[in-house]
């Protein structure tokens, strides 16, 4: 009964600050209400309250290109926190007064005098995880191609410095995102451009964990087009290297292993250190589990000594989920070539109690390794 | 729907901007030059092959101010001279001179063609584009004769008239993939692909200056990894003598405790020196002076774990020919005696053969030098020895 109370009262003080957030209000009172505002999205309580009613989501963003720079990052914050909640983000994709939104927000983005464009950026990226939502984004990308294109997109993150005022590190996490659309990871696969190609030295970017985990999960997300694979590894985008590379550590091989790895990985100095987050290092591995789908993968691996990297990585390391990827794709390059029907291990039709069976291994595992400190 | 145009047509607002940029990029990469070259010309390294920064400094393109005191360049006079009057004569001249050029460099007379595009130069035409063209020709005269260098520089030049000039762009960037400035050439590579997204040229060069660079790099750590293991092995190696006590003598007596490999180096013309073995045994090279006929023998590589005396035994046993030189055929393995020299004072010392070279070598008086420790063989109860031995004063 207290807390149906407490709604009731929090709602009706709500209403009675939201005509504050107008941009016509005085600076100082539209301070106190966005403050107030920013606040109730701290809890979750507070976030349902205000995505209950498009009217109070509407008040927000439209404070986001208010002229006073603190208001409008206050407006911003508030924003990036709901969507936390992925309910919220449809909805404020189809706001009635705010029906370009998005593209309102790629092009502050794309700006580079812009002041907030990282808080755009992370709003950006909070609002393209949901999947129905990356969907209607990629569709407005692709409609405004001449300006807010993918094109645009991707040199404004690969170049750097773009925007002296903002990183745009989660420009990585929405590229990601976006990815979860076909479309998306046709484009970034396009053998005629040079995309991927830019993306690719992000993977061993110290600077920033965003953008790089961003641009792991990217590749990650296109390393399931299996059509796609003989290009990945061909010389035009040679991704293992790119894969292997925050993978491998400072173990000396001999002269014999060390020919026979990728140029990049040949006698690494003994100063060498890993990927250091490990879900980072699980989305690698998980990439180069992918590129074993095919039997021209599996022996190009083979023939990249790939083993040896991921043998070392298993001897040091101590997570959990680490392991088990690595020891996954490790069973795929040792063993013994499956039959020539199941060369491509993605067409393989797994009979039902065996599947059931390796459901309940998997599950096991993973419980058993659940407790375990991710670091 | 219309298919995307990869190269587009920029308009002049875009092309402006772009060009703005590249100048931008050029004016950086000189500082950076200039500095490399400062920071090299500081550590005491020249070396033929990088770029002369200073030449290209002198030039009129990056003069900054003008200093009258020295004899000014004739590029520096003739746009002096020119007033910024596009003046026809001076102009039908150049021209006239790049035709010549353009005809020599058709022939493959490249090195006409290089004084002909100078002297069209040395008119000092104001007009960018022009001198763009001029010092481009030039670059190309110049690096069909191998001079990477030159034409290299020529390119910057060219670009700082015109920044986007495609032709001194892949030029450029072909005289740093030859010079092998595989990083500068991927840079100058890119630089030609903003301007044209498209170039066959470019593409293929980029990705042979990144291959190559992949393979330097690698070479590089490679090497790196050779210089590591070989100091490790001299750090074990001197390590295991000074556990040894063994003395050695060193040249350098500037007070450091440390040995370092040169004092173990002896004057052996194969370099034979110490060395230490997989099972943790040294094995040295020894020398057996035989001053009573001036004779010496060498010994490759002496386990300290072995006895002199099983070496004297083997040597001059009854099994082999005794030497050529051992007249009165004294030196057998019951009559050898053997010493060595305390350097310092000046006295000798007898040495049990029975001993090993370790625990010889242990001895404080004894010290190695040139890396190879030494002993006198005498042949006991003669004449030769007694005399020696007075000479230095030994006392049995």
């Amino acid at each position: 009964m207290a807390k149906a109370v407490e709604k009731s009262m929090s709602r009706k003080q709500l209403d009675e600050v939201i005509p504050f957030l107008s941009h016509k209000s005085r600076g100082d009172v539209k301070a106190i209400a966005i403050d107030y505002v920013t606040g109730l999205t701290g809890t979750s309580e507070g976030r349902t309250l205000l995505c209950s009613r498009d009217v109070y989501l509407e008040a927000v963003a439209g404070l986001l290109q208010d002229d006073i720079q603190s208001i409008s990052k206050q407006a911003y914050k508030a924003l990036v926190n709901l969507t936390a909640e992925d309910l919220v983000c449809p909805k404020l994709l189809s706001l009635k007064t705010k029906p370009n939104l998005l593209q309102e927000l790629m092009k502050y983005v794309c700006n580079p005098e812009s002041e907030l464009a990282d808080e755009a950026c992370m709003l950006l990226s909070n609002l393209s995880r949901p999947l129905d939502c990356a969907k209607k984004m990629v569709e407005v990308i692709q409609k405004e191609k001449e300006t807010l294109g993918f094109d645009k997109l991707i040199q404004v993150f690969c170049t750097e410095g773009y925007n002296p005022k903002a990183k745009l590190h989660h420009l990585g996490p929405f590229l990601c995102n976006l990815t979860q659309i076909p479309e998306a990871r046709q484009f970034i696969l396009n053998k005629d451009g040079c995309v991927i190609q830019r993306l690719l030295p992000y993977t061993q970017y110290p600077e920033s964990v965003v953008r790089r985990r961003g641009i792991v999960a990217t590749l990650k997300n296109c390393s399931f087009e299996t059509d796609n694979h003989q290009w990945l590894l061909s010389p035009q985008v040679d991704l293992l290297p790119h894969l292997l590379l925050p993978l491998a550590g400072p173990e000396e091989f001999d002269e014999e292993d060390n020919d026979k790895l990728p140029v990049e990985l040949q006698y690494l100095e003994p100063t060498k250190t890993r990927e250091p987050e490990p879900d980072i290092r699980v989305m690698l591995i998980e990439a180069v589990h992918q590129l074993c789908a095919t039997k021209e993968g599996r022996e190009y691996l083979k023939d990249k000594n790939a083993y040896i990297i991921l043998r070392e990585l298993h001897n040091c390391e101590k997570n959990e989920a680490v392991i088990e990827a690595c020891e996954d794709v490790v069973s795929i390059l040792i063993g013994d070539e499956p039959a020539p029907e199941h060369a491509n291990l993605k067409e393989v039709e797994i009979p039902a109690d065996i599947q059931e069976k390796l459901n309940k291994a998997s599950r096991v595992a993973k419980d058993a390794g659940g407790d375990a400190k991710d670091g | 729907m219309q298919s995307e145009e990869k190269t587009s047509e920029m308009n002049d607002e875009t092309r402006n901007e772009l060009i703005k940029k590249l100048d931008q990029d050029m004016d950086e990469y000189i500082e950076k030059m200039k500095k490399e070259s400062a920071d090299k010309l500081a550590r005491g390294e020249t070396s033929d092959a990088e770029l002369s920064v200073e030449e290209l400094m002198q030039h009129p393109a990056f003069l900054k101010e003008i200093d009258y005191s020295k004899p000014l360049s004739p590029e520096l006079q003739g746009l002096i001279s020119l007033r910024y009057e596009d003046n026809d004569d001076i102009r039908d001249k150049a021209e006239a001179y790049k035709e010549d050029g353009n005809h020599n460099f058709k022939y493959k007379k490249y090195r006409f063609a290089v004084a002909n595009y100078t002297e069209a130069i040395k008119c000092g035409c104001p007009d960018k584009n022009f001198n763009a063209i001029l010092y481009a020709n030039r670059a190309a005269a110049h690096f069909h004769l191998g001079n990477y260098r030159s034409a290299f520089n020529d390119c910057v030049i060219s670009r700082k008239f015109k920044p986007d000039h495609m032709k001194a762009i892949v030029r450029g960037a072909h005289c740093c993939l030859n010079m092998k400035r595989f990083e500068d050439a991927m840079k100058w590579c890119d630089s030609g692909l903003l301007v044209e997204q498209t170039n066959a040229k470019l593409l293929e060069m980029r990705a042979e200056a990144e291959q190559k660079k992949k393979s330097q790099d690698r070479d590089k750590r490679k090497a790196e990894m050779k210089e590591r293991k070989e100091a490790e092995k001299e750090q074990k190696l001197i390590s295991a003598i000074k556990s040894r006590g063994v003395t050695i003598y060193r040249s350098s007596k500037k007070g450091d405790i440390s040995l370092s490999l040169s004092d173990l180096e002896s004057h052996h013309p194969a370099g034979v020196k110490v060395n230490l073995d997989a099972s943790g045994v040294l094995h040295w090279p020894v020398l057996f002076l035989y001053p009573e006929y001036g004779e010496t023998d060498f010994l490759q590589s002496v386990s300290e774990n072995s006895r002199l005396c099983d070496h004297i035994e083997h040597m001059f046993g009854s099994d082999t020919e005794p030497p050529s030189w051992d007249l009165e055929k004294k030196y057998t393995p019951a009559r050898i005696q053997v010493y060595f020299e305390e350097k310092e004072k000046e006295c000798l010392h007898k040495v049990d053969t029975s001993d090993t070279l370790a625990g010889i070598l242990k001895d404080k008086r004894y010290v190695v030098q040139a890396g190879t420790p030494s002993f006198i063989l005498l042949a006991a109860e003669s004449e030769f020895e007694t005399h020696f031995l007075t000479k230095y004063g030994y006392r049995k």
